[in-house]
């Protein structure tokens, strides 16, 4: 998934009060976006999310309109 | 939390944190000053090294105070390369990063840096490093003596004895040990071995060298006449008093912990080999010299960061053996070099637990991957 380079920076200070991440706090990171998706997705008990409809979500991922972007459950 | 992240570091018992606070409170002088306070702090320094050194049965001239192991094999390293610039230094191919780093760092700069291989259980090939010996013109063979990812224990004995013979020096990272069996170091023929505090129960940031001679070392950093003049700086005496504490616990307490660490290790594969969890132990098998509270398995089919990202989840803290370099995530050059596949070595996570954890605490480990495996 495509994050907002602000939105990783804004997570990694708040895990590690880190505002300049190496690979592996930028990757882990981008597990706590996912593992966000996931368990909306579990909430939900769907396979796949309207990005619209969550703007939480959208709101670390770089996409310039969210309108008609689906997010779908690979596995 | 379930913490077993042991390999990483460890919480410094009460005694030590205890011991430090009264540090700080009694010994405010600077060892190096003349005055009666000065004098105090010093005596308290001094008394700490001399106590260290008895621990280990060795002489206090030489046991040098470092911040880290990673400074002390720093030390060792740069040092013996200043010293004997035409000449090589060996290393293994499973090295902590400190020793690995130093290294490249000086093949960088123009010194002969050779490698050697190990086994499937990382063990050291130890006719690979006699033909290198005998081959080369070597000052210095480093190696880590009880591998902080797989925990195997090398033979030193035999190590020291092919080194010696060749004229080498024998530099030994020991850090992982000290919690572990006990180190006497009038009967562990080696010119050098590395230390560090955190690694058992005593606090970060404090370390120390043995160095046989340190006619070879180069100081890191320049000023006083600290260390005899090796090492400037002003001693962190808290660190030292609490490292003395935290090294006489762990040597007067080795064997009964490691009954139980070993028990736990043995209990916990028991566990998850009865799991449908596709797994292997990374390294030597628990009947072979190797420390048992560090245990690197390989999950097939599963992603190491995940892993560790799930069980965090679930209230457990373990590792994974990645480092950054840059813009990547390096795999570890430890599970490479002992020909780990890909796909173990993508599933590879570090347990490194301790005497604090029980049966319990094991099989709720061995259920949460079990549980990841199923979710996965």
């Amino acid at each position: 998934m495509p994050f907002k380079k602000e939105a990783v920076i804004a997570k990694s200070i708040e895990l590690f009060d880190d505002d300049d991440p190496c690979i592996i706090h930028k990757s882990h990171v981008a597990r706590h976006f996912v593992d966000m998706v996931e368990a909306r997705l579990k909430a939900e008990k769907k396979d796949s999310i309207r990005l619209e409809d969550h703007p939480d979500i959208s709101s670390f991922l770089d996409i310039d309109d969210p309108a008609g972007v689906v997010i779908r459950k690979l596995r | 939390m379930l913490y077993l992240d042991y390999a990483a570091t460890t919480k410094p018992t009460q005694k030590v944190i205890d011991a430090m606070v009264a540090t700080m409170r009694e010994y405010p002088g600077n060892p190096s000053s003349l005055h009666a306070e000065g004098r105090k702090a010093k005596k308290r320094y001094n008394r700490a090294k001399k106590r260290i050194a008895e621990i280990l049965s060795t002489h206090h001239d030489r046991i040098l105070f470092t911040s880290s192991g990673t400074e002390a094999n720093n030390f060792v390293l740069k040092g013996t390369s200043a010293r004997y610039p035409a000449k090589t230094i060996l290393v293994s191919t499973i090295e902590h990063s400190s020793t690995k780093k130093a290294a490249e760092y000086l093949e960088e700069k123009g010194a002969s840096v050779r490698r050697i291989g190990c086994d499937t259980e990382g063990y050291l090939r130890l006719d690979e490093l006699e033909r290198n010996l005998r081959e080369h013109d070597v000052s210095l063979v480093s190696l880590i003596y009880a591998n902080n990812e797989i925990g195997t224990i090398q033979d030193v004995d035999r190590i020291a004895d092919i080194c010696h013979t060749h004229g080498a020096k024998l530099h030994l990272d020991m850090v992982q040990a000290p919690l572990h069996e006990p180190i006497d170091l009038a009967n562990i023929d080696c010119d050098y071995a590395s230390f560090s505090a955190h690694k058992f129960f005593g606090p970060r940031g404090v370390g120390f060298l043995y160095a046989k001679t340190k006619d070879d070392l180069d100081p890191l950093i320049h000023g006083g006449r600290q260390e005899d003049g090796l090492r400037a700086g002003t001693e962190n005496l808290a660190a030292i008093a609490g490292m003395e504490v935290a090294l006489e616990e762990a040597q007067d307490l080795w064997r009964e912990r490691e009954e139980r660490i070993a028990r736990l290790a043995r209990h916990f594969l028991a566990v998850l080999r009865e799991t449908a969890v596709e797994w292997r132990l990374n390294g030597p098998p628990l009947d072979k010299p190797r420390l048992k509270n560090i245990l690197n398995i390989g999950l097939k089919g599963l992603d190491a960061d995940d892993i560790v990202f799930r069980l965090d989840k679930e209230g457990i803290g373990i590792s994974e053996g990645s480092a950054c370099s840059s813009e990547i995530i390096e795999e570890s050059h430890v599970l490479k070099a002992i020909g780990v596949d890909d796909e173990h070595i993508r599933g590879s996570v570090r347990i490194s637990f301790s005497h604090e954890q029980d049966e319990k605490d094991m099989e709720r480990l061995a259920h949460a991957l079990e549980m990841i495996h199923e979710n996965s």
